[in-house]
């Protein structure tokens, strides 16, 4: 294997986690909200799949696990700026905080511990082709799957009014500005 | 390793207090005379509150680009080179980790004003400085620092709400708004 090939083997696994957190990321922003704090929530969500996987649940499990348990703490994100009209670089950068030390005070007792990864997937006539082969084999089924979500992407709608305050989304407001700011 | 005479010399003896501490408080004076009293900081804030405005009144914006990206470059390199010229008197393969980020929060939480994060610092300062405390001797392990730092802020972030809004009850669409 020369070294186009590894580059190019090593390339599809390592798109994959940017592909994903970077998909959450535009959902936000195409909804006006700038989360910062998408590292948090990757650690907090890997340490989630981690312990399920290693603890028998299955890599399903694992993977929704770590979806919920990131989406819970993206929900305690919104809680600060959409709830309580937080700064969202101050609040996002708290969470990125926040997740990190949850990820490393539940994944300490796993660490150095390994699971069953997921299986290697090889594309039955694209793995033979010539370079690009490399491309095919090395990838986990993660990895196929993620370009098909983003897709996606493109076809969300854009507010019009792309703003965290955007007062149309909440028909009850528990916070009202005071006569004085 | 430094050698004694590279290091910024401390100001209280036996604390890690440094010269380089009056130094951040006389920039951050001189930041607030710059940003509040002087013409090239009133075009700067025009240029980040109305850019429109900046550009009809003739202030390049280009210009203010760069010379906002110098200002902070320059503050940002007097800290690193202070914390390693400082209390850590070597270079370690990872300087002050975090930090950066951490600036950015204390940034905000002082209302982008030169004053504002002195104090915003300081509340930082108070929070880093309790967490490596707690470790130390509650025997935590620093990733608890860590969730209490962040889980700290997050309070803080809520509680300033707070501070910029009156909260009523109201029940919807019984009574008239007063």
């Amino acid at each position: 294997m020369n070294a186009i090939e590894f580059i190019l083997a090593g390339m599809l696994a390592a798109a994959t986690p940017f592909l994903l957190a970077a998909l959450g990321e535009l959902v936000a922003e195409r909804a006006g909200v700038l989360n910062l704090g998408v590292e948090g929530l990757m650690a907090f969500g890997a340490v989630l799949a981690f312990i399920i996987v290693y603890q028998g649940g299955g890599h399903l499990l694992g993977f929704v696990a770590a979806g919920l348990g990131s989406a819970v703490l993206s929900l305690l994100f919104a809680f600060v700026t959409l709830g309580f009209r937080a700064n969202q670089v101050a609040a996002g950068l708290a969470i990125g905080i926040l997740g990190q030390g949850l990820s490393a005070l539940f994944g300490k007792t796993y660490e150095s511990l390994t699971v069953r990864g997921l299986p290697k997937l090889a594309l039955p006539g694209l793995s033979e082709l010539p370079v690009v082969g490399g491309l095919f084999v090395r990838t986990s089924s993660c990895g196929f799957h993620s370009p098909r979500l983003s897709l996606c992407g493109p076809y969300l709608p854009t507010p019009s009014l792309a703003s965290s305050s955007a007062p149309s989304a909440r028909t009850r407001r528990p916070l009202t500005p005071s006569a004085i700011r | 390793m430094f050698q004694y005479d590279a290091m910024v010399p401390t100001l209280i003896a036996g604390t890690r207090v440094n010269v380089s501490f009056l130094i951040t408080l006389a920039l951050s004076v001189a930041a607030w005379v710059f940003m509040q009293r002087s013409f090239i900081g009133y075009k700067l804030q025009v240029g980040g509150l109305a850019p429109r405005a900046a550009a009809y009144a003739g202030f390049k914006e280009g210009w203010a680009i760069w010379l906002s990206l110098l200002i902070g470059g320059f503050a940002a390199g007097l800290a690193g080179a202070a914390e390693v010229a400082g209390p850590l008197g070597q270079l370690q393969r990872s300087v002050a980790s975090g930090y950066g980020y951490a600036a950015i929060i204390v940034a905000y939480l002082g209302g982008l004003h030169p004053i504002g994060i002195v104090i915003s610092a300081l509340v930082m300062a108070v929070i880093y400085i309790g967490g490596d405390n707690a470790m130390v001797s509650a025997n935590l392990p620093i990733a608890a620092v860590r969730v209490f730092q962040g889980s700290l802020l997050l309070a803080y972030l809520i509680a300033v709400a707070f501070v910029r809004y009156r909260l009523e009850w109201r029940r919807a669409a019984h009574r008239s708004p007063s």
